[in-house]
């Protein structure tokens, strides 16, 4: 382990890999800032770009952007309420309040620096649990992989601020949005209207954007230019001390961060399930364990922390069933595993015997663009927050461009640029009835694969699908939470 | 003037309304689609999750009264969506190109802006989408109107 670690470093430290990071790293930060281009798109951009490089270039390219594009997503989910990716919207519910009531400069301070050692976090795990974690990761079977699904789900639907039900309603919600278009098992096209677009079923992008992104754009719009110049000044003052403070107030709290991080790594080693579930898993657990969690969603520090924490340390996560077994940890890496074939690679197994430098230089690439990637941003975040004091009437045409490039572009359809205005109704609805977003985006990730999964097990084990080891212990384990977390509403509400 | 949809009303109106788009689509599936049972037996259970979960709501509602949601008037924001409703049409007949910088120049100068910058931005925006998207990404936008494409 020791040598391949140390070729690995060989190996990153040469000079035309480092500036490759480099511009990996400046792209990444772009693409991330940019709505709509998120990893997928960003990697999917990329990708013609690798054919002829050297394998640990390519690899390292890819790598980079993808680790970094998460860090730049944070920047405009905080000023401006619109995610870059799935990974960002977690940040939104309390990075947004933040920069609305004049915090933004400790907002993106805290979330850069949770970003960049969530990043090392999670490469630090990744090196460790790499031997032991083959194992753990083919136990987890179908059963496991449904209710592991079902648990992101319900997670997400406890976070909100409109109650458990509502959460519960909208994550209900997003799944029966997904189900529209060819089932995975049976290959029939559900619920398709006639409509050769809905063959394939909504498109995650241009709900992403239309759940957040329009509802955000239409409240800048909505503002009378005067009263919007007044919040705006109010709002987006960035110092480098508020910064600063910020990514103080990380180290301050170590527990919160390092169970974030960790929590990202580990669920982001769950094949199709982890990488966007993973910020939304550690904002539900940093919520539950705050003293204060009712001012959740509010505008909170740890509440930006944890799902940046977790985002970045998840990439560490998702390499282990991508690089071991050849299994994509998150929909950014199906794209990587198509890189390595490009490449001259095959991952699986064989992979981390035979590559095992190539494995760790990979990790250790994502740690080195995590610590670039919010170094470069520290000093731009403040530049960026000055386009917040632009007048909503002004930067609303400005940002609706930028939404609707990005939704024709994720997949060169105009009728996406046509989804995002009908998700955009759908989000403004939502967000004034206090039904959460992002339990409604977290239902429609998951949702194919909770079917799957669900489909694959009844067949296998019918109703014993519940009583499998793996299954059993998640459930014994979300009964225990969730009467932990009965037990303590009744003593806060006996308290009161 | 207050608009006619009131907070309360629209926390009790969204679930029902998602709800009722889920049970259409079941019963769609059931009787006009004809899909088989392991075709609907998953959007079925989420349906009726869904459907438990709005009569629990409903439930809680008529014990407690009312609900703590926003109170924000609608009006202004769907004034906005109609004027991002606008865009896509835009788009759509003018291609990227055009129908942006134009959408943009207009929303503008509606809402009172100068004419120098309402014509910068969009130039400005002509410029993302030809010269960053178009150019760099090369994402093959269509850039100009239908007419001419």
């Amino acid at each position: 382990m020791l040598d391949s670690l140390i070729d690995a470093v060989a190996m990153i430290a040469d000079p035309s890999v480092m500036v490759i990071v480099l511009a990996a790293v400046l792209l990444g930060l772009v693409f991330g800032v940019l709505p709509g281009i998120g990893g997928l798109t960003g990697l999917a951009i990329l990708i013609p770009h690798i054919y002829g490089m050297e394998p640990i270039a390519g690899l390292c390219f890819l790598m980079a952007t993808h680790a970094v594009i998460y860090t730049g997503g944070s920047v405009t989910a905080i000023l401006f309420g619109i995610p870059g990716s799935v990974a960002n919207a977690a940040t939104i519910l309390d990075g947004h309040p933040l920069a609305r009531r004049g915090r933004a400069g400790y907002a993106i301070g805290a979330a850069l620096a949770a970003s960049a050692l969530g990043g090392v976090v999670g490469v630090v795990i990744l090196v460790i649990l790499i031997p032991v974690l083959k194992s753990v990761v083919k136990l987890i079977g179908s059963p496991e992989t449904f209710l592991l699904g079902i648990v992101g789900v319900m997670f997400m639907a406890t976070v909100g601020r409109g109650g458990v039900a509502r959460g519960l309603i909208g994550g209900g919600f997003g799944m029966f949005l997904a189900t529209f278009g060819y089932q995975a098992i049976t290959g029939v096209p559900r619920y398709w209207l006639g409509i050769d677009y809905l063959l394939d079923g909504f498109r995650l992008v241009p709900l992403i954007l239309g759940l957040f992104a329009v509802p955000e754009i239409a409240h800048l719009m909505s503002k009378p230019a005067a009263s919007a110049r007044a919040e705006a000044e109010r709002v987006q003052a960035v110092s480098w001390r508020s910064l600063m403070l910020g990514a103080w107030f990380v180290v301050m709290r170590p527990w919160l961060f390092l169970r974030s991080a960790m929590i990202g790594a580990f669920v982001g080693i769950v094949p199709g399930i982890g990488g966007e579930t993973a910020p939304f898993v550690a904002y539900a657990a940093a919520k539950h364990r705050a003293h204060n969690a009712r001012r959740f969603g509010s505008g909170v520090l740890a509440g930006v922390i944890a799902p940046e924490a977790s985002n970045n340390a998840k990439e560490g996560g998702a390499l282990v069933p991508t690089l071991g077994f050849g299994v994509p940890g998150s929909a950014a890496m199906s794209i990587l595993l198509g890189s390595f074939l490009i490449l001259g690679l095959e991952p699986g197994p064989s992979f981390l015997s035979d590559h095992a430098d190539m494995a760790y230089a990979l990790a250790l690439t994502v740690a080195v663009a995590n610590v670039i990637g919010a170094l470069v941003l520290f000093p731009v975040a403040g530049h960026l927050a000055r386009l917040g004091r632009i007048p909503g009437h002004v930067l609303g045409p400005v940002l609706l461009t930028f939404i609707l490039l990005g939704a024709y572009a994720s997949a060169n359809n105009i009728v996406d640029v046509v989804f995002v205005l009908i998700f955009g109704a759908l989000g403004s609805l939502l967000l004034k009835a206090g039904i959460s977003r992002a339990a409604v985006l977290l239902g429609f990730v998951l949702g194919p694969t909770v079917e799957t999964y669900f489909g694959i097990s009844w067949n296998a084990f019918g109703p014993a699908m519940f009583v499998q080891p793996g299954a059993l212990v998640i459930l014994i384990a979300v009964c225990a939470v969730a009467g932990l977390l009965f037990w303590r509403r009744i003593r806060s509400e006996a308290a009161e | 003037m207050k608009s006619p949809w009131q907070a309360d009303r629209m926390a009790f109106v969204v679930p029902c309304g998602m709800s009722a788009f889920a049970l259409v689509f079941v019963l769609l599936g059931v009787g006009y689609f004809e899909y088989d049972i392991t075709v609907l037996r998953f959007p079925a259970l989420v349906t009726g999750a869904i459907l438990i979960l709005t009569g629990w709501l409903w439930t809680g509602w008529r014990r407690r009264g009312s609900v703590t949601v926003d109170k924000e008037d609608l009006q202004p924001t769907v004034t906005s969506l109609a004027w991002i409703a606008v865009a896509i049409p835009a788009v759509l007949l003018l291609g990227f190109g055009c129908g942006l910088p134009l959408f943009t120049a207009v929303y503008l100068r509606v809402h009172k802006a100068s004419w120098t910058l309402s014509l910068a931005l969009a130039a400005g925006v002509f410029a993302v989408a030809v010269v960053l998207f178009g150019i760099v990404l090369r994402v093959p936008l269509p850039l100009w109107p239908l007419f001419i494409r």
